[in-house]
Formats: C-alpha cells, structure tokens, sequence
C-alpha cells in the first residue's frame, strides 16, 4: 500500500533497513499490520447521541444573520425603493396629488389627536373613578399578557 | 430538483443538481430544518464519534466533544463552503476541539495514566470481528492508544476512516506529500509497540 518512492519515506527505510534482506523483511512485516489496521472500524456513538446534539443545537442561541442574508436584505430593500421612486416619477401629474393627499392625511390626525384629548378630558371631569378602573384592568390584563409571552417554551427535540 | 425548477426550465436555464447527497440538506438546514440538520449528523456522527474517541481516549469526553462539534457546525453552516465534502469540514471542527481539549488537559497537568484498554470496545459487532481475533483486535486497540496523538490520528483516519492522503492532509492542514511518510512512522512505532507487547508477554 505505501511502497516507498519519494525521498522523505526513502531515507526512512534506509535509515530502518540499510540491508535489502532487513528492507523486505520490514516491508513485509508493515504490510501484515496494514492488513490488521484496514479491518479496525469507528465504534457506534452512544444511542442517545443524535437526540442529545439536537437538545443543544435547539437550546443554543439563534445563529447571527449572515453577510449574505444581509446583503440579499439590503438588495430586495434598494430594488423595492429604486421601483417606488420610478413609479413615482413615471406617473408625472400624481406627484402633486400624492403631497395633497399626505398633507391632509397630516392635518386629518392632528384633528383626531385634539379630538381625542377632549374626550378624554370630558371622561375624566364626568367619571373620573370608572376610568381609573378601567384603566387598572387595562394594565392588569397588559402585564399578565406580557408575564405569558416571558415565560420559557419548552424545548423540541427533533429526533 | 429544487423549488426553482419549473422557473429554470421556463427561463431555458438547465436546474443544476446538487453534486454532493449533502448539499440539499445543508441548503434547508440553513434555513433552520431540524430534521435536515439530524439527516446531516447522521450521516457524518460514526466518522466523527470515531475520530474523537481515538483522540480522546475517553468515551464520556469523545460523545461531549463530538456533540460540541455538531454544534459548532450548526451554528457556521452559513461559514460552510458547498463545494467542500460536509464530513471533511465536520471533521476538520472535530480535530480541532479534540486538540484544544489535549492542550487544556496537558496545561492543566492532569493525571493521563489511565487505563483505557475499555474505551473502543463499544463498536457495534461487524465483520471484523470474525476476521479478526478479539484479542488481537484489542492489543492492537491498545497499542494504538498508546501512540502520540498525531500517530493515532493519522492512522485513524487512513485505516479506520479509510480517508485519502489528500482528504487527510486537508483535515491535518498539511501538504499532501507528507501524509505518507507520516503514516510509515507511525506505523513503525505501531509495530514497535506490538513487537515490545509480544515479548513481554511471551517473557
């Protein structure tokens, strides 16, 4: 199998066997042992090793996004603006219509906000202590959410 | 074939297959399968138990390492190169945390007598078994154990693992050409230790 022929493995065996009767004798003899060692095999890894790599894998920490996920973020991110402001420009006339209708949309919402500040007020100064009660149930029901989401899902072992 | 099959052809672009069985499952283990990424340790986790076990010596410190390994690999499959064989990467991570625990474990000066003539006897009953003896199978277990580590896991690798020079030069991180006259030294002392067992046991 490793019949010497570069100068490395020469010098070995010349420096093993200066003889050609002790060459073949030790050639024989590694021959003999490569026959033994070919029939050595890997032993089985422990019955549970699959499930126990996969507990790890499923409990350790999401892998960190790739420069090639960015990049393809980045890509459908440049391609979709580059096509929003193409289509912008290519519509001509509807540019002015576009900023009218932001403009009012602006002053819409600032409508509501004064609005809405005006009811609460009215709410406040006619039932300030259903209000507060509400607002406590609110609150009770928020944090109660948020204490379930927290809470640690159990691990899924794909065996 | 993949998903983009029907556009490829649509498009006249011929749906290029992957060229290696592992391929497929590294794309979809990438995108966060589980069952592709077991597919994968499946297929690799003998070559790399193995590998870890020679190295190691220990059967509890081999299964840790080698589950360590399969880890790393999950969490760099984005790292990983396609064209490369999947078993010589994984390999290649193996090695590298077997060393870095013989280097821990040699810093720390811990106690490296052990008797270890128990820990690769675990492997499931092949054909080797009838070819080969039990004992002989065992003093050569033994003898091999007691090699340095680059020994073992130059002679693990071509032997056991019945891995090319190439294949073990790129796991060793050396040239080619020196692989061979590697394995001739260690199969020399192999030899010198099972000459010195024989006599002393003969004696």
């Amino acid at each position: 199998m490793s019949e010497p022929n570069d100068p490395e493995l020469e010098a070995l065996l010349a420096e093993l066997a200066p003889s050609e009767a002790e060459r073949a004798t030790l050639l024989e003899e590694h021959r003999q042992l490569e026959k033994d060692l070919l029939r050595l095999a890997d032993p089985l890894p422990p019955p549970d090793f699959l499930s126990l790599v996969m507990t790890k894998v499923a409990e350790a920490p999401a892998r960190p996004v790739s420069r090639a996920d960015v990049w393809s973020a980045v890509a459908i991110i440049g391609v979709t603006i580059s096509l929003a402001v193409i289509a912008l420009l290519v519509s001509g006339g509807v540019t002015g219509g576009f900023g009218l209708a932001l403009a009012s949309m602006v002053v819409k919402l600032r409508e509501a906000l004064v609005a809405s500040e005006s009811a609460l007020l009215a709410l406040w100064t006619t039932a300030a202590l259903p209000m507060v009660l509400g607002l406590c149930l609110l609150l009770a029901a928020t944090l109660t959410a948020f204490r379930r989401l927290v809470q640690p899902a159990h691990v899924k072992v794909v065996s | 074939m993949n998903v983009l099959s029907p556009l490829s052809m649509s498009l006249g672009i011929m749906a290029t297959e992957p060229a290696h069985p592992w391929v497929d499952d590294v794309r979809r283990a990438r995108r966060g399968d589980g069952n592709a990424f077991a597919a994968l340790v499946k297929s690799v986790q003998r070559q790399v138990y193995g590998l870890c076990l020679r190295l190691l010596r220990t059967e509890a410190e081999a299964s840790e390492v080698a589950q360590e390994t399969f880890l790393r690999a999950y969490q760099n499959l984005d790292r990983y190169d396609d064209a490369r064989p999947f078993d010589l990467w994984v390999l290649t991570i193996a090695r590298n945390q077997c060393l870095d625990l013989l280097r821990r474990r040699q810093k720390m000066k811990t106690d490296d007598v052990e008797d270890h003539a128990h820990s690769l006897s675990s492997g499931e009953p092949t054909l080797e078994e009838g070819a080969i003896a039990n004992q002989e199978r065992r003093s050569l277990e033994e003898a091999m154990n007691t090699l340095s580590v680059d020994d073992r896991e130059v002679l693990a690798l071509y032997y056991v693992q019945k891995r090319t020079t190439k294949e073990i030069a790129e796991v060793m991180d050396v040239a080619p050409g020196t692989i061979m006259a590697r394995l001739f030294r260690a199969r020399e002392k192999l030899r010198n230790k099972m000459l010195a067992a024989e006599t002393k046991g003969a004696a």
